[in-house]
């Protein structure tokens, strides 16, 4: 017969002492479990905006004012000369050059430290938002440089039909296409110029699915507005670029156009995130500790029984040692079924309120976190199981057979 | 015939000043291997004390214990421990069983103390079940044992390590009449086995059937006398 054995037994054998103590832990570790998927899934959408938006700055007309902001930058009304593009493309570059060489750092190519004169240049996608009537329906027509365009939002794709690649196309955004009912191959007319939808944009989560697509050079045509764009988006295409060295050059040095860090502003939503992800696991730990008084409690509040059964098996011939790993076994086996129960509900807690609680952010059950829920359950059970057990398996033989 | 145990000028008091309660006076005593003794006296005449005495659970005030020509007054935790395992086997007032083993588990438990192999511990654990009559209930839980199957899995517990001495303190102290007969018979067929026992009893007629009887009185030895085995 093994110590292990007689554990298992015993702990089957208290079957309510076993079910407080077990689900004493399993809350601890469900809420842990929970609160770490849902802040994975949190943290990785944040990290999904930060890679979409991260690395760029968003260059508006001066004159723009504070609510289009707001609307992601959806000015109506306020352009910047085309032209005026590779202006500010030159002060882009040159400050970003600055701002490695300041940080004393080379570029080889992007993302790696190496040579400065690596660094790949910045993707510059300038838009043209006009509003208009199409279908009786208001909507904004954003005039694009298609294939930067592709390049810079690589999470853009075709639920149906194909991207748009001529100046007599458009491309639909998902939910525009739902509510105006526009697919692919179907006719659009704005402001009396016949165009053809080409496809319909996968839903992204952003205005974008409010949209409708043309070619840039086209939709200038159309809304008489050669030469002019309504912002420009850029990319930096390598991580960690100095893109705010960026932001401050061309706000000082290009006149009519202001740059905004779109980056600052998901960090910073990743900063509160990671600030009230940190409070939560705070109080999930003291929940922990809670856990782990209740279980404390419990053994304590059962020593005299174990006392009369460690005086048996001491005059069977346990040594104090042998004693202790009997406990610490019964411990471990209330922290393996405590973990892993606490492991499902907190699956399930994710799985149902996650959602809810982070619209649409992924939630997915990882088998990682199972070794994880138990060791903590274990860790908890073995902790508030250690002085009851020291203080029984201490017990002087005299004492013990007194208690028998 | 050697003698397992051996006591000498053994003295038990507990507390002291005028607190202090004499409950051994010098007891000289030996009993020689394979000896059937029963260890007699009223209430607080020290007979539980000198059981403690010889199994090593207590310490004495004075004088020495020596079983199997070993000092146990002297020895250390873990010899103490040592002797638990190989030499003295406890039978208690109470059956105390595991409630979550078996029958069989329960008469094998020291072997989860002791390093025995399983078949080996489960085969010996059968076979003292079947020698104290219970083989049948083997596979029962102590809740659907009687008082005296299950004193009987305890003395069967304690054979387990092949023991040199059995000390049993009061074991027919909770059971019926004829549940106690058939315990002390099965005391005294291991006495006739060549197997060491110490009992304690407060009931003369099962005293009558020990082949030597230790009388005790406020802590001294009143009388020992040999007699035959019924």
């Amino acid at each position: 017969m093994r110590l292990y054995q007689i554990a298992v037994r015993e702990v089957g054998r208290r079957k309510a002492r076993t079910l407080y103590t077990t689900s004493s832990i399993a809350l601890s570790v469900a809420l842990l479990i929970a609160a770490m998927m849902v802040g994975f899934a949190g943290q990785k959408d944040l990290l999904l905006t930060i890679a979409r938006y991260g690395h760029s700055l968003t260059i508006f007309p001066a004159t723009t004012n504070e609510t289009s902001l707001q609307r992601f930058g959806i000015g109506v009304g306020h352009y910047i000369p085309e032209d005026a593009i590779p202006e500010i493309q030159r002060t882009y570059e040159a400050a970003i050059r600055a701002g490695w060489e300041k940080r004393g750092g080379m570029v080889l190519d992007a993302g790696a430290p190496g040579g400065v004169d690596n660094l790949q240049p910045a993707l510059f996608t300038p838009r043209l938002y006009e509003e208009t009537t199409i279908g009786g329906r208001k909507v904004v027509v954003a005039g694009v440089r298609a294939q930067d365009e592709y390049k810079a939002r690589f999470w853009w794709e075709v639920d149906a039909g194909s991207l748009l690649a001529r100046d007599d196309e458009v491309m639909v955004g998902k939910v525009f296409s739902r509510v105006a009912g526009f697919k692919p191959g179907d006719p659009m007319i704005i402001n009396g110029r016949p165009f053809r939808v080409c496809g319909v944009l996968r839903e992204t989560d952003s205005p974008d699915d409010y949209m409708v697509f043309g070619d840039l050079k086209a939709v200038q045509s159309v809304f008489g507005k050669p030469n002019r764009v309504s912002l420009v988006n850029v990319r930096a295409m390598c991580n960690y670029c100095p893109v705010g060295e960026a932001e401050l050059a061309i706000n000082t040095k290009v006149v009519g156009v202001r740059a905004t860090s779109q980056r600052e502003i998901a960090e910073a939503q990743h900063k509160i995130f990671k600030n009230v992800t940190r409070v939560i696991f705070g109080l999930i730990m003291l929940c922990f500790v809670v856990s782990c008084m209740a279980v404390f409690n419990m053994v304590m509040g059962s020593i005299h029984a174990r006392m009369r059964e460690a005086g048996l098996l001491k005059a069977v011939g346990a040594s104090r040692g042998q004693l202790m790993r009997l406990y610490m076994y019964e411990a471990l086996v209330i922290g393996l079924v405590g973990g892993a129960i606490g492991y499902g509900i907190g699956c399930g807690l994710a799985l149902t309120l996650g959602p809810w609680l982070i619209d649409g952010a992924p939630i997915e059950a990882r088998w990682l976190y199972l070794p994880i829920a138990i060791g903590a359950a274990t860790l908890t059970s073995v902790l508030a199981t250690i002085y009851p057990a020291h203080h029984v398996a201490g017990i002087r033989a005299a004492d013990a057979f007194r208690a028998l | 015939m050697t003698a397992i145990v051996e006591l000498n000028g053994l003295t038990k008091i507990y507390g002291s000043g005028a607190s202090a309660v004499t409950a051994l006076a010098g007891i000289d005593l030996q009993i020689a291997a394979g000896q059937f003794v029963a260890l007699v006296g009223p209430s607080g005449s020290g007979k539980s004390t000198m059981l403690n005495l010889m199994g090593g659970i207590d310490r004495p005030s004075s004088g020495s214990v020596a079983v199997d020509g070993r000092r146990v007054d002297t020895l250390g935790e873990q010899e103490l421990l040592r002797l638990r395992r190989e030499t003295i086997a406890y039978v208690f007032q109470e059956a105390r069983l595991l409630a979550s083993l078996t029958a069989l588990e329960n008469v094998m438990l020291p072997s989860a103390f002791h390093r025995i192999s399983g078949r080996g511990a489960r085969q010996r654990a059968g076979e003292l079940l079947g020698r104290v009559g219970l083989l049948a209930r083997a596979g029962h839980m102590p809740h659907q044992l009687s008082g005296g199957e299950a004193q009987r899995v305890c003395i069967a517990r304690a054979l387990f390590n092949r023991p040199k001495l059995i000390l049993a303190d009061e074991p027919t102290g909770n059971l019926d009449h004829k549940t106690r007969v058939a315990i002390v018979e099965l005391l005294e067929e291991l006495g006739r086995d060549g197997n060491t026992v110490v009992m304690v009893t407060h009931d003369s007629e099962l005293a009558d059937r020990a082949a030597r009887r230790i009388s005790l009185h406020d802590g001294a030895l009143l009388s020992d006398e040999m007699r035959d085995a019924h």
